[in-house]
Protein backbone atom coordinates (compact mmCIF):
# COMPACT_ATOMS: atom_id res chain seq x y z
CA UNK A 1 0.00 0.00 0.00
CA UNK A 2 2.88 2.46 0.60
CA UNK A 3 4.17 1.19 -2.87
CA UNK A 4 0.94 3.09 -4.28
CA UNK A 5 1.37 6.37 -1.61
CA UNK A 6 4.58 6.56 -3.22
CA UNK A 7 3.75 6.48 -6.95
CA UNK A 8 0.73 8.87 -5.77
CA UNK A 9 2.38 11.45 -3.95
CA UNK A 10 5.79 11.35 -6.17
CA UNK A 11 3.43 11.07 -9.70
CA UNK A 12 5.90 8.03 -10.78
CA UNK A 13 6.27 8.00 -14.25
CA UNK A 14 8.37 4.47 -14.39
CA UNK A 15 7.50 1.79 -12.13
CA UNK A 16 8.96 -1.94 -11.66
CA UNK A 17 7.34 -3.89 -9.38
CA UNK A 18 7.41 -7.42 -8.45
CA UNK A 19 3.87 -9.08 -9.39
CA UNK A 20 3.11 -9.56 -5.76
CA UNK A 21 3.02 -5.89 -5.28
CA UNK A 22 0.00 -5.29 -7.42
CA UNK A 23 -1.76 -8.80 -6.41
CA UNK A 24 -1.54 -6.79 -2.73
CA UNK A 25 -3.04 -3.78 -4.32
CA UNK A 26 -5.68 -6.28 -6.05
CA UNK A 27 -9.01 -5.19 -3.94
CA UNK A 28 -8.11 -1.25 -3.92
CA UNK A 29 -7.43 -1.05 -8.05
CA UNK A 30 -11.03 0.50 -8.43
CA UNK A 31 -9.47 3.76 -5.98
CA UNK A 32 -6.34 3.83 -7.95
CA UNK A 33 -6.11 6.59 -10.99
CA UNK A 34 -2.20 6.96 -12.09
CA UNK A 35 -2.79 9.21 -15.10
CA UNK A 36 0.95 9.95 -14.94
CA UNK A 37 2.43 6.46 -15.31
CA UNK A 38 3.80 6.02 -18.75
CA UNK A 39 5.60 2.59 -17.98
CA UNK A 40 4.42 -0.15 -15.80
CA UNK A 41 7.35 -3.05 -15.70
CA UNK A 42 7.26 -6.56 -14.12
CA UNK A 43 9.59 -8.94 -13.51
CA UNK A 44 11.01 -11.25 -10.69
CA UNK A 45 7.83 -13.52 -10.87
CA UNK A 46 5.08 -15.11 -12.90
CA UNK A 47 3.01 -12.31 -14.21
CA UNK A 48 -0.85 -13.41 -14.72
CA UNK A 49 -2.69 -11.48 -17.42
CA UNK A 50 -6.10 -11.55 -15.62
CA UNK A 51 -4.77 -9.32 -12.87
CA UNK A 52 -2.28 -7.17 -15.29
CA UNK A 53 -5.20 -6.15 -17.14
CA UNK A 54 -7.12 -5.17 -14.26
CA UNK A 55 -4.03 -3.36 -13.25
CA UNK A 56 -3.84 -1.60 -16.77
CA UNK A 57 -7.21 0.53 -16.42
CA UNK A 58 -5.58 1.88 -12.94
CA UNK A 59 -2.66 3.31 -14.83
CA UNK A 60 -4.91 4.10 -18.42
CA UNK A 61 -1.55 5.89 -20.02
CA UNK A 62 0.68 3.61 -19.34
CA UNK A 63 2.43 0.61 -21.48
CA UNK A 64 2.91 -2.45 -19.90
CA UNK A 65 5.52 -4.75 -20.25
CA UNK A 66 6.89 -8.46 -18.93
CA UNK A 67 10.69 -8.12 -18.61
CA UNK A 68 12.34 -11.40 -17.36
CA UNK A 69 15.98 -12.41 -16.28
CA UNK A 70 18.14 -13.35 -13.45
CA UNK A 71 20.76 -11.58 -11.79
CA UNK A 72 23.69 -13.80 -13.10
CA UNK A 73 22.64 -12.02 -16.54
CA UNK A 74 22.19 -8.03 -15.11
CA UNK A 75 18.35 -8.59 -14.86
CA UNK A 76 16.71 -7.63 -18.16
CA UNK A 77 17.02 -10.08 -20.94
CA UNK A 78 13.80 -10.57 -22.40
CA UNK A 79 11.20 -8.37 -23.07
CA UNK A 80 7.30 -8.67 -23.81
CA UNK A 81 5.07 -6.08 -24.37
CA UNK A 82 1.82 -6.32 -22.61
CA UNK A 83 -1.88 -5.64 -25.17
CA UNK A 84 -3.74 -3.81 -22.24
CA UNK A 85 -7.25 -4.74 -23.81
CA UNK A 86 -6.21 -8.89 -24.22
CA UNK A 87 -5.85 -11.42 -26.17
CA UNK A 88 -2.07 -11.81 -24.93
CA UNK A 89 0.14 -15.03 -25.35
CA UNK A 90 -0.09 -16.80 -22.23
CA UNK A 91 0.44 -20.31 -20.45
CA UNK A 92 -1.65 -21.44 -17.52
CA UNK A 93 -2.70 -17.66 -17.58
CA UNK A 94 1.16 -16.31 -16.71
CA UNK A 95 2.49 -14.02 -19.34
CA UNK A 96 4.55 -14.59 -21.86
CA UNK A 97 8.54 -13.31 -21.27
CA UNK A 98 8.44 -12.23 -24.99
CA UNK A 99 11.97 -12.41 -26.64
CA UNK A 100 15.30 -11.25 -26.00
CA UNK A 101 16.44 -7.72 -25.77
CA UNK A 102 19.74 -6.47 -27.82
CA UNK A 103 22.93 -8.10 -26.90
CA UNK A 104 21.55 -11.11 -25.33
CA UNK A 105 20.63 -14.64 -26.92
CA UNK A 106 18.08 -16.82 -25.27
CA UNK A 107 18.29 -20.32 -26.19
CA UNK A 108 16.21 -23.61 -25.23
CA UNK A 109 18.16 -26.43 -24.30
CA UNK A 110 16.16 -29.88 -24.12
CA UNK A 111 17.16 -32.78 -21.79
CA UNK A 112 19.76 -33.81 -23.52
CA UNK A 113 21.59 -30.64 -24.07
CA UNK A 114 20.69 -29.69 -27.32
CA UNK A 115 18.88 -26.76 -28.90
CA UNK A 116 15.03 -27.19 -28.57
CA UNK A 117 12.74 -27.18 -31.10
CA UNK A 118 9.72 -24.78 -31.50
CA UNK A 119 6.94 -25.59 -28.61
CA UNK A 120 9.91 -28.32 -26.93
CA UNK A 121 10.20 -27.22 -23.49
CA UNK A 122 13.41 -27.31 -22.06
CA UNK A 123 16.20 -25.04 -19.99
CA UNK A 124 16.62 -21.39 -20.93
CA UNK A 125 20.22 -20.37 -21.05
CA UNK A 126 21.00 -16.97 -21.67
CA UNK A 127 24.20 -15.94 -23.75
CA UNK A 128 25.74 -12.74 -24.36
CA UNK A 129 27.49 -9.99 -22.77
CA UNK A 130 25.63 -9.19 -19.40
CA UNK A 131 26.19 -12.39 -18.25
CA UNK A 132 28.18 -12.55 -15.43
CA UNK A 133 32.05 -13.71 -15.40
CA UNK A 134 30.90 -16.13 -12.47
CA UNK A 135 30.36 -16.41 -8.98
CA UNK A 136 33.55 -15.20 -6.83
CA UNK A 137 35.36 -18.16 -6.03
CA UNK A 138 33.16 -20.98 -6.47
CA UNK A 139 34.31 -23.38 -9.04
CA UNK A 140 31.81 -25.51 -8.13
CA UNK A 141 28.58 -23.40 -8.63
CA UNK A 142 30.63 -21.78 -11.64
CA UNK A 143 30.81 -25.69 -13.23
CA UNK A 144 26.96 -26.08 -12.91
CA UNK A 145 25.94 -22.87 -13.73
CA UNK A 146 27.66 -22.39 -16.54
CA UNK A 147 28.53 -24.31 -20.27
CA UNK A 148 30.20 -23.74 -23.75
CA UNK A 149 28.09 -24.57 -26.67
CA UNK A 150 29.45 -23.97 -30.18
CA UNK A 151 31.68 -21.81 -28.28
CA UNK A 152 29.38 -19.79 -26.76
CA UNK A 153 29.15 -19.49 -23.04
CA UNK A 154 25.74 -20.19 -21.79
CA UNK A 155 24.18 -19.35 -18.40
CA UNK A 156 21.55 -21.96 -16.66
CA UNK A 157 18.58 -20.06 -15.43
CA UNK A 158 16.85 -23.45 -13.92
CA UNK A 159 13.70 -22.08 -15.61
CA UNK A 160 11.56 -24.35 -17.91
CA UNK A 161 10.29 -22.79 -20.97
CA UNK A 162 9.59 -23.00 -24.74
CA UNK A 163 9.79 -20.75 -27.72
CA UNK A 164 6.73 -20.62 -29.75
CA UNK A 165 6.93 -20.53 -33.84
CA UNK A 166 7.35 -16.46 -33.31
CA UNK A 167 10.33 -16.70 -31.46
CA UNK A 168 8.28 -15.70 -28.15
CA UNK A 169 9.25 -17.36 -25.03
CA UNK A 170 6.66 -19.05 -22.07
CA UNK A 171 7.62 -19.90 -18.65
CA UNK A 172 6.34 -23.12 -17.44
CA UNK A 173 7.76 -23.03 -13.65
CA UNK A 174 11.52 -23.54 -12.19
CA UNK A 175 12.70 -26.78 -12.90
CA UNK A 176 13.78 -27.69 -9.39
CA UNK A 177 9.98 -27.72 -8.98
CA UNK A 178 9.43 -30.27 -11.73
CA UNK A 179 8.24 -33.44 -10.39
CA UNK A 180 7.39 -36.88 -11.42
CA UNK A 181 3.82 -38.45 -9.68
CA UNK A 182 3.01 -42.02 -10.92
CA UNK A 183 5.54 -41.68 -13.67
CA UNK A 184 3.50 -38.60 -15.13
CA UNK A 185 5.37 -35.02 -15.36
CA UNK A 186 3.27 -32.70 -12.91
CA UNK A 187 3.21 -29.11 -14.00
CA UNK A 188 2.10 -26.95 -10.63
CA UNK A 189 1.40 -23.68 -12.99
CA UNK A 190 -1.62 -26.04 -14.49
CA UNK A 191 -2.88 -27.15 -11.15
CA UNK A 192 -3.10 -23.37 -9.68
CA UNK A 193 -4.35 -22.23 -12.94
CA UNK A 194 -7.10 -24.41 -12.47
CA UNK A 195 -7.35 -23.58 -8.93
CA UNK A 196 -7.42 -20.00 -9.99
CA UNK A 197 -10.26 -20.24 -11.81
CA UNK A 198 -12.37 -21.57 -9.05
CA UNK A 199 -11.00 -19.18 -5.95
CA UNK A 200 -11.02 -16.08 -8.34
CA UNK A 201 -8.88 -12.84 -6.97
CA UNK A 202 -7.07 -15.33 -4.66
CA UNK A 203 -3.41 -15.66 -5.25
CA UNK A 204 -2.72 -19.55 -5.13
CA UNK A 205 0.56 -21.50 -4.90
CA UNK A 206 1.33 -24.79 -5.73
CA UNK A 207 4.12 -26.74 -3.81
CA UNK A 208 5.49 -30.17 -4.17
CA UNK A 209 7.56 -32.38 -1.46
CA UNK A 210 8.32 -35.23 -0.46
CA UNK A 211 6.95 -37.24 2.20
CA UNK A 212 8.95 -39.35 4.56
CA UNK A 213 8.42 -42.55 2.19
CA UNK A 214 10.32 -39.90 -0.20
CA UNK A 215 6.79 -40.08 -2.35
CA UNK A 216 6.27 -36.57 -4.05
CA UNK A 217 2.99 -34.54 -2.65
CA UNK A 218 1.53 -31.29 -3.60
CA UNK A 219 0.08 -28.93 -1.16
CA UNK A 220 -1.95 -25.93 -2.58
CA UNK A 221 -1.97 -22.75 -0.72
CA UNK A 222 -4.74 -19.82 -1.17
CA UNK A 223 -4.03 -16.64 0.52
CA UNK A 224 -6.52 -14.54 2.46
CA UNK A 225 -8.90 -17.77 2.38
CA UNK A 226 -10.79 -18.98 5.04
CA UNK A 227 -13.52 -20.68 3.10
CA UNK A 228 -14.20 -24.62 3.28
CA UNK A 229 -11.79 -25.56 0.76
CA UNK A 230 -13.98 -29.06 0.01
CA UNK A 231 -15.62 -27.29 -2.80
CA UNK A 232 -12.44 -26.11 -4.28
CA UNK A 233 -11.05 -29.92 -3.94
CA UNK A 234 -14.25 -30.80 -5.56
CA UNK A 235 -13.55 -28.49 -8.57
CA UNK A 236 -9.88 -29.69 -8.92
CA UNK A 237 -11.27 -33.11 -9.25
CA UNK A 238 -13.41 -32.38 -12.04
CA UNK A 239 -11.02 -30.67 -13.86
CA UNK A 240 -7.37 -32.26 -13.35
CA UNK A 241 -6.11 -36.22 -13.51
CA UNK A 242 -6.08 -37.79 -10.16
CA UNK A 243 -2.35 -37.91 -10.10
CA UNK A 244 -2.54 -33.76 -9.79
CA UNK A 245 -4.60 -33.71 -6.78
CA UNK A 246 -3.23 -31.68 -3.98
CA UNK A 247 -2.42 -34.14 -0.52
CA UNK A 248 -3.77 -30.62 0.99
CA UNK A 249 -5.34 -27.44 0.42
CA UNK A 250 -4.26 -24.77 2.79
CA UNK A 251 -6.27 -21.85 3.09
CA UNK A 252 -3.47 -18.45 4.61
CA UNK A 253 -3.09 -15.12 5.44
CA UNK A 254 -1.28 -12.96 3.24
CA UNK A 255 1.25 -15.25 1.47
CA UNK A 256 4.90 -14.26 3.06
CA UNK A 257 7.46 -12.15 0.79
CA UNK A 258 11.18 -12.79 0.55
CA UNK A 259 13.47 -9.95 0.71
CA UNK A 260 13.27 -9.70 -2.94
CA UNK A 261 9.14 -9.48 -2.74
CA UNK A 262 8.18 -12.62 -4.38
CA UNK A 263 6.07 -15.01 -2.18
CA UNK A 264 8.36 -17.41 -0.10
CA UNK A 265 7.28 -20.86 -0.89
CA UNK A 266 10.04 -22.03 2.19
CA UNK A 267 8.00 -19.67 4.72
CA UNK A 268 4.77 -21.03 3.15
CA UNK A 269 5.59 -24.16 3.79
CA UNK A 270 7.13 -24.18 7.34
CA UNK A 271 4.03 -22.22 8.38
CA UNK A 272 1.74 -24.67 7.76
CA UNK A 273 3.67 -27.28 9.30
CA UNK A 274 4.71 -28.93 6.69
CA UNK B 1 -20.80 -1.77 19.95
CA UNK B 2 -18.36 1.30 21.69
CA UNK B 3 -14.67 1.94 21.15
CA UNK B 4 -13.39 0.13 24.04
CA UNK B 5 -15.03 -2.68 22.63
CA UNK B 6 -13.81 -2.39 18.98
CA UNK B 7 -10.22 -1.86 21.18
CA UNK B 8 -10.78 -5.24 23.05
CA UNK B 9 -11.71 -7.34 19.84
CA UNK B 10 -8.91 -5.57 18.09
CA UNK B 11 -6.54 -7.17 20.75
CA UNK B 12 -7.94 -10.47 19.72
CA UNK B 13 -7.49 -10.01 16.30
CA UNK B 14 -3.40 -9.14 16.87
CA UNK B 15 -2.31 -11.81 19.18
CA UNK B 16 -3.95 -14.17 16.17
CA UNK B 17 -2.18 -12.41 13.37
CA UNK B 18 0.89 -11.14 15.18
CA UNK B 19 0.83 -14.79 17.29
CA UNK B 20 1.83 -13.40 20.37
CA UNK B 21 -0.31 -13.65 23.19
CA UNK B 22 1.60 -10.75 24.90
CA UNK B 23 0.19 -8.02 22.78
CA UNK B 24 -1.55 -5.01 24.75
CA UNK B 25 -3.21 -2.68 22.61
CA UNK B 26 -3.91 1.26 23.54
CA UNK B 27 -5.41 3.58 21.42
CA UNK B 28 -2.21 5.28 21.14
CA UNK B 29 -0.55 1.93 19.79
CA UNK B 30 1.55 1.95 16.61
CA UNK B 31 3.76 -0.20 14.24
CA UNK B 32 6.61 0.64 16.19
CA UNK B 33 5.49 -1.26 19.02
CA UNK B 34 3.99 -4.78 18.26
CA UNK B 35 6.87 -7.38 17.35
CA UNK B 36 6.22 -8.31 13.50
CA UNK B 37 3.99 -5.46 12.38
CA UNK B 38 5.48 -4.92 9.15
CA UNK B 39 3.77 -3.19 5.32
CA UNK B 40 3.16 -7.28 4.87
CA UNK B 41 1.35 -8.09 8.03
CA UNK B 42 -0.37 -4.52 8.29
CA UNK B 43 -2.29 -6.11 4.89
CA UNK B 44 -3.05 -9.61 6.51
CA UNK B 45 -3.86 -7.76 9.61
CA UNK B 46 -6.66 -5.25 7.60
CA UNK B 47 -7.98 -8.25 5.95
CA UNK B 48 -8.67 -9.63 9.07
CA UNK B 49 -9.90 -6.92 10.43
CA UNK B 50 -12.77 -5.74 7.50
CA UNK B 51 -13.88 -9.61 7.66
CA UNK B 52 -14.29 -9.41 11.65
CA UNK B 53 -16.20 -6.57 12.05
CA UNK B 54 -17.91 -6.76 8.59
CA UNK B 55 -16.97 -3.38 7.41
CA UNK B 56 -15.02 -2.52 4.10
CA UNK B 57 -11.83 0.33 4.54
CA UNK B 58 -11.31 2.68 1.20
CA UNK B 59 -7.48 2.65 0.46
CA UNK B 60 -6.66 6.45 1.36
CA UNK B 61 -8.44 5.35 5.08
CA UNK B 62 -6.48 2.39 5.33
CA UNK B 63 -3.34 4.87 4.56
CA UNK B 64 -4.44 7.36 6.68
CA UNK B 65 -4.14 5.07 10.03
CA UNK B 66 -1.10 6.48 12.32
CA UNK B 67 -2.05 4.24 15.07
CA UNK B 68 -4.87 1.50 16.07
CA UNK B 69 -6.95 5.15 17.86
CA UNK B 70 -7.51 5.85 14.02
CA UNK B 71 -8.36 2.64 13.26
CA UNK B 72 -10.68 1.76 16.34
CA UNK B 73 -12.32 5.40 15.20
CA UNK B 74 -12.99 4.41 11.81
CA UNK B 75 -14.48 0.94 12.39
CA UNK B 76 -16.49 2.47 14.97
CA UNK B 77 -17.81 5.40 12.32
CA UNK B 78 -18.59 2.97 9.86
CA UNK B 79 -20.76 0.73 12.46
CA UNK B 80 -22.49 3.36 13.39
CA UNK B 81 -22.86 4.95 9.75
CA UNK B 82 -25.62 2.66 8.70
Amino acid sequence: MQVYQLMEEHEITFALLVPSIITHLRPYFGEIHLEKMKYSLFCGEALYEDVTLEWAKCIPNAELLNVYGPTEATIFCTTYPINREGGNKSLNGILCIGQEMNHMKAEIFNDEGKPADAMEKGELCLHGRQVTPGYWKNEQKNKEAFFSYHSKRYYRTGDLCFTDKDGDISYSGRIDFQVKIQGFRVELGEIEMHAREFVKTHAVVAIAKQNEATVWQIYLFIENYSDSTSALMQHLKDTIPGYMLPAKIIGTGIFPLNSNGKTDRKVLMEQAGL
Amino acid sequence: MDKNEILNQLTIIFKKIFENDAVILQMDTTANDVDGWDSLTHTSMIVEVEKHFSVKFKLKEVLSFKNVGDMVNMIHSKLHSV
